[in-house]
């Protein structure tokens, strides 16, 4: 079914069609979900939620920009406002505490890269996590982060900062970045 | 980093459980209705109908407690009354009177139609004056019309009744009108007429019937009417013992069945497929008769399984051998596919408009080809059917008989516990949105039966054919079942 078909059909209400929408899009949308989430059932959730969403809403969609786009900020809107309804940003920590997310890491499986990412990204605090879910993978600029979570947009910077520098941390010590060379100081060297 | 973080995880996928999917689905549009109540209440009320039509009229004066209590008061009197040697007293037989007759239609009219029926000559209603007198003098003047003619012709029987004796004061109360009769202003001459009358007919039987034992039964010390003679001569006795045959029976039976089915996809892969270029195959995912010479029964594999059909049938009996019958049955249906655990992307073909087009469905199940990781996928459905047919006593033995039915049973589909085969032979996936609700099935058995009384027991194979494929015409692959099952049933009569 062309993507065109599948809009007609949704606008009906016709359920062919939406399954037809759902099984094209869920994986990805699954990914997404996955990794605001703090577990694969809330991811779940979340999808439901947003696929709810999409069909309900399929009249505002403009056919201005990609179809897959506008699902994906439904589904981007939808994990937010479910992490705030489940106060799920309650349980955020700080930087200095981000050493004891190093015994939940054992619990991660080790899979193909793509996953380990994500799995790596999931580690982060809530907070941190979802800053740097919004802004470097579904590339929401900070002040539309700060709309999004109720904060600072130079909140939203930092916490980036930190989630960013927390994340390099975890993959290099998982082994699936290398550490960075540091640069040789001469002036070290002759002194 | 942002870069490679997005480059990385942007196309990432991960599939959801069929779960989340159904939860949509029942959000946006609703829950399925369960029918199987709506059923239920109608066959109830087919039923309720049908009895309350069969029984049409209630017989409202019977339970009057003056028509009641006027009963026991005759019965007493007429014992009394026999006790004294009388033997003018007019014989009393309102139990047979009640079976040939409706309380509420005691009319001249009524009245008629009994006196010229195969079993009764003759009647002596006293329910009130009017009907007593007229009654008594439509006798008596059949009686004297034809005076060289028997009253007793072609051995029918004479019955005589009397409500209550015309000589005691008894109040009687018609239901129906509302009325009340006094059987006070029913005086001697009444007595005398219905005297007359008798002395009439027992003159004609005595010239009839010479036969000394018919004219001293007669005689009202016999107690038990039934055992009377006299009323043998005029076939009372069979009029008494004779059960009446019910044209209406009810069956219950149950069918333990095993489920097969058989898939055909020819008319897709020959009408559609010589136009698809090779090169296009893979996105029109049916497999051509060139590339697959072998019939689709021969790639998928499933093991039947046991089912049962459970039912109820009302039989209307329109000949001896001939009978209608319609009811409600409760199925399961139910066989195993071999399957394997495999990860993949289902893509099913289907024609809409002429066209072929493709869905594509996450599927956790393969067609189970090699063997490997096998599972089995269980595709039990809970049906309704409505059986409407007929059913022909082929022979008739005195105790055993072989008889045949058939039906055909409009179904509907409670659960969509389906897997479709995707179009490419590779998977199976989740067939609810193509799923048919309502099917038609034929069923056709053969019975041995056997009488125990009033029930027959029959037993005998049945098969069961569904009509129409389980999934829409949209799906190019048509799979039809059938079942192969050994009835057991029970039928009894529903006595008047």
């Amino acid at each position: 079914m062309t993507e065109q078909a599948i809009i007609a059909g949704c606008l009906q209400n016709d359920s062919t069609a939406q399954r037809e929408l759902y099984n094209r899009y869920s994986p990805k949308m699954l990914s997404v979900c996955y990794r605001f989430a703090q577990n694969r059932e809330d991811a779940e959730d979340m999808l439901q939620d947003g696929f709810i969403k999409v069909f309900t809403q399929m009249h505002t969609f403009q056919n201005k920009g990609a179809f897959e786009g506008w699902i994906r900020r439904i589904i981007v809107h939808t994990c937010i406002n479910f992490l705030k309804k489940n106060k799920k940003f309650n349980d955020n920590i700080d930087l200095a505490n981000a050493q004891n997310l190093y015994i939940k890491e054992e619990t991660v499986p080790s899979i193909m890269l793509g996953k380990q990412v994500i799995e790596c990204i999931r580690l982060l605090p809530m907070g941190y996590k979802t800053v740097l879910n919004l802004y470097a993978i579904e590339g929401f600029s900070h002040r539309e982060i700060g709309d999004m979570l109720d904060i600072e947009e130079s909140t939203s910077r930092s916490q980036y900062t930190r989630a960013k520098a927390m994340l390099e941390t975890i993959l290099i010590k998982r082994n699936i970045i290398e550490k960075p060379k540091e640069d040789f100081n001469w002036l070290a060297a002759l002194a | 980093m942002e870069q490679r973080l997005r480059e990385e995880l942007i196309d990432e996928k991960m599939y959801p459980s069929e779960q989340v999917w159904e939860n949509i689905r029942t959000e946006i549009h609703g829950n399925t209705a369960w029918p199987a109540l709506s059923f239920t209440g109608l066959f109830l009320i087919i039923i309720l109908t049908i009895f309350t039509v069969y029984n049409y009229p209630p017989k409202k004066i019977i339970d009057n407690p003056n028509y009641s209590a006027a009963q026991n008061k005759a019965l007493i009197d007429r014992k009394e009354n026999r006790n004294l040697t009388d033997n003018t007293k007019p014989m009393v037989m309102e139990e047979d009177l009640r079976s040939q007759m409706d309380p509420n239609h005691y009319t001249n009219k009524a009245f008629e139609k009994i006196k010229d029926s195969a079993t009764v000559t003759a009647v002596v209603v006293v329910e009130n004056k009017t009907i007593l007198t007229n009654n008594l003098i439509a006798i008596k003047s059949h009686i004297d019309i034809e005076p060289n003619t028997s009253p007793i012709k072609n051995n029918k029987s004479i019955i005589a009744y009397q409500l209550t004796d015309a000589t005691n004061n008894q109040n009687l109360t018609n239901s129906k009108d509302g009325n009340t009769y006094s059987n006070h202003s029913a005086d001697l001459s009444m007595n005398s007429l219905s005297k007359d009358l008798l002395k009439s007919i027992k003159n004609k039987v005595k010239t009839k019937n010479t036969d000394s034992a018919t004219t001293a039964s007669l005689n009202p010390e016999n107690e038990n009417p039934v055992e009377d003679s006299y009323l043998k001569d005029f076939g009372y006795e069979a009029v008494k013992n004779k059960k009446q045959l019910s044209r209406w029976a009810i069956q219950y039976y149950f069918t333990p069945s095993v489920s097969y089915r058989k898939l055909a996809d020819d008319e897709i892969r020959l009408n559609y497929m010589p136009s698809v270029t090779t090169s296009s195959i893979t996105n029109v995912p049916i497999l051509s008769a060139n590339s697959q010479p072998t019939s689709i029964n021969t790639t998928v594999r499933h093991t039947p399984a046991l089912g049962i059909e459970l039912g109820s049938n009302i039989l209307y009996t329109l000949t001896p051998i001939f009978k209608l019958k319609t009811g409600l049955q409760f199925n399961i249906r139910e066989y195993f596919i071999d399957a394997s655990q495999s990860f993949g992307i289902a893509t099913i073909a289907f024609v809409q408009n002429n066209r072929l087009d493709s869905v594509t469905m996450f599927s956790t199940l393969g067609n189970n080809i090699n063997g490997i990781n096998s599972t089995k996928i269980n595709t039990k459905l809970y049906q309704i059917s409505i059986p409407i047919g007929f059913q022909l006593d082929l022979i008739q033995g005195k105790k055993l008989g072989i008889s045949a039915s058939a039906s055909i049973q409009p179904t509907f589909t409670l659960n969509k516990n389906v897997y479709m085969l995707s179009t490419d032979y590779k998977f199976y996936t989740n067939g609810a949105d193509f799923f048919r609700k309502w099917n038609f099935n034929t069923s056709a058995d053969l019975n041995i039966t056997y009488k125990i009384g009033d029930l027959k027991w029959s037993v005998g194979p049945q098969i069961r054919y569904q009509h129409l494929p389980t999934y829409t015409d949209i799906y190019p692959i048509k799979e039809y079942r059938w079942d192969y099952g050994l009835k057991i049933g029970v039928t009894a009569p529903i006595n008047k």
